[in-house]
């Protein structure tokens, strides 16, 4: 079994927020070594140096992932994300950067023990893929406010953020889309859940290696593919199943897909307003044409 | 064992259809986003005799100095061919570090008449038709032909305006899908046929033609550099949807 890896950010043509500069909020690393992995960040857009903080909360989270590899012991997702955070205020707090640049959603991704785990803290989506069946697990947030980790070191903001959705107590403030699309000949079944959860759950997606060929994670950044006539969106799962459309699968074949999905859609009149980060992970038996074979990079940047 | 030394079994690709016949990286083995397509076309009719060596050393210098742009180097596919009568492909289009220049660039023994319509329409129909290939794939490609002859066309059995028909039906294709395409026509001894290549420059829609004069190894290692740096000038504005800036020989 091969497992490839591949990733893209990229700005998206946002307004820019005066006196700040426009600059790419999403961040992605992603490689095969120690094992496969995707780590991606969004910063939140109306936070000074966020692009820095959500490149700091991605090195935090990459190094977490290799301490727990180097104990061989998957941790809680509670766990983890309270230490990346903590990992990120010191170094945040060494350089003086301002604390709320960390306010960003995390997304890690990772392969162990025949298994794909992700863990989202905030919004994003999940997509996996195999020849039968989809899954498209989309996390969004009431007022589109996500629930940041970095409100565990800043309970002020914390507070703050609780008052604007209207309660000071812990409280159900968002939810979650699971739609599968089961094709078999002719039929095509979809089947839709919406579900809510306290506004501070953080999501834990496991799959089976073997039961899903594709795994792609990506920021919110992909919902936001507007017609700039109609003002028509697309919708998350058709978006989804775009970008795992990969004509082949060598290299960078996520950046090949999406760049190329975005100039179609440009034709077509559609414009990305966000930031978009998107990461997949390939798998292909051994004797698969056309797929790198577990390569020896180290980690890659989008 | 060096990189450059591994050499995959399936590495090569053979393209053939219609009247065109060539080589190229298969997909398999091209791992990034963007490619710069480039031929390097040399002339080694008759006229040519006594330079081989230094015709040969143009092209081997080419290929190292494409080596040394670290930063577009690996988005290079490159295609040699030399021409006389006949079109010879030295190598198809390869990534730099799978051209063995020593071996694929032998000494080249000048003879024989000048099929420059035929090499140039040969080479652009695999460009495109290459291009094509690589498009389909979601790659993107931006190309550049370079071709350095001597003469007036003596051998070809296309026409000219075969070769215009061919250029209109590639600006409309879309499915060939490259950014850009820059062609440049070098010169050599032009005092008898530096009139024809001026004519030949708008026929074959040429963006730059260089009129060397003469043909002295000087001549030609500049005629070598300004090629190399025509392609890593195109290399690196692949993915920007624009066109290369011109150069100077």
């Amino acid at each position: 079994m091969k497992i490839s890896v591949d990733g893209i950010y990229l700005p998206g043509n946002k307004t820019p927020i005066e006196g700040k500069q426009k600059e790419c909020e999403d961040f992605i690393l992603f490689g095969n070594l120690p094992i496969p992995h995707i780590i991606l960040c969004d910063g939140c857009s109306s936070t000074y140096n966020s692009a820095t903080g959500a490149r700091i909360l991605a090195h935090a989270a990459k190094k977490s992932l290799y301490n727990m590899i180097h104990v061989n012991r998957i941790m809680d997702i509670d766990y983890i994300g309270e230490e990346i955070i903590r990992r990120a205020q010191f170094v945040t707090e060494t350089i003086g950067l301002n604390k709320d640049a960390l306010a960003a959603t995390l997304i890690m991704s990772f392969y162990w023990d025949r298994k794909i785990h992700t863990y989202i803290y905030g919004d994003g989506v999940y997509f996996a893929k195999s020849s039968k069946m989809s899954i498209c697990s989309t996390i969004n947030y009431d007022y589109e406010s996500p629930y940041y980790l970095y409100y565990k070191i800043d309970p002020g903001a914390k507070y703050d953020y609780q008052l604007r959705l209207g309660s000071t107590e812990l409280s159900v403030s968002f939810h979650e889309e699971i739609s599968k699309f089961y094709s078999g000949g002719q039929d095509v079944e979809r089947k839709t859940t919406n579900r809510r959860r306290a506004f501070n759950y953080n999501h834990h997606f496991i799959a089976e290696i073997k039961e899903f060929s594709i795994h792609m994670v990506t920021s919110d950044g992909v919902s936001r593919f507007v017609n700039k006539e109609n003002t028509k969106r697309i919708p998350i799962e058709d978006m989804m199943d775009r970008l795992t459309k990969f004509k082949n699968t060598n290299g960078e074949f996520v950046k090949r897909r999406v760049l190329a999905e975005i100039k179609s859609l440009a034709k077509q009149g559609f414009d990305f307003y966000d930031d978009l980060a998107v990461a997949c992970f390939l798998t292909e038996e051994d004797n698969a044409e056309g797929s790198d074979s577990g390569t020896n990079e180290t980690d890659n940047t989008g | 064992m060096t990189e450059q030394n591994i050499i995959p079994p399936d590495l090569m690709k053979k393209f053939s259809g219609g009247n065109f016949e060539f080589h190229g990286t298969s997909t398999k083995h091209l791992k990034s986003t963007k490619y710069t397509l480039g031929i390097v076309a040399i002339d080694v009719s008759g006229s040519l005799y006594g330079f081989g060596s230094e015709l040969t050393e143009m092209g081997r210098n080419v290929i190292e100095a494409l080596r040394k742009d670290k930063a577009n180097a690996p988005n290079m596919l490159i295609r040699g061919v030399t021409f006389a009568s006949t079109l010879n492909e030295l190598h198809g289009f390869k990534l730099l570090k799978h051209i063995d220049e020593q071996n694929e660039y032998p000494i080249f023994k000048p003879n024989g008449g000048t099929a420059l319509i035929d090499v140039t329409y040969s080479s652009i129909e695999a460009i495109f038709e290459y291009a094509r290939n690589l498009t389909d794939q979601e790659y993107t490609v931006n190309a550049i032909l370079a071709v350095v002859t001597d003469g007036d066309d003596t051998t070809s059995s296309r026409k000219e305006p075969e070769l215009i028909e061919l250029l209109h039906q590639g600006a409309r294709d879309e499915e060939i899908g490259l950014e850009s395409f820059t062609r440049i026509l070098i010169g050599m001894n032009t005092k008898d046929c530096g009139a024809y290549l001026n004519d030949f420059k708008t026929v074959g829609e040429f963006d730059q033609y260089f009129d060397m004069d003469d043909a002295s190894p000087s001549s030609i290692a500049k005629i070598g550099l300004g090629i190399s740096s025509a392609i890593s000038s195109t290399s690196s504005v692949c993915g920007t949807g624009q066109a290369s800036a011109p150069i100077i020989i």
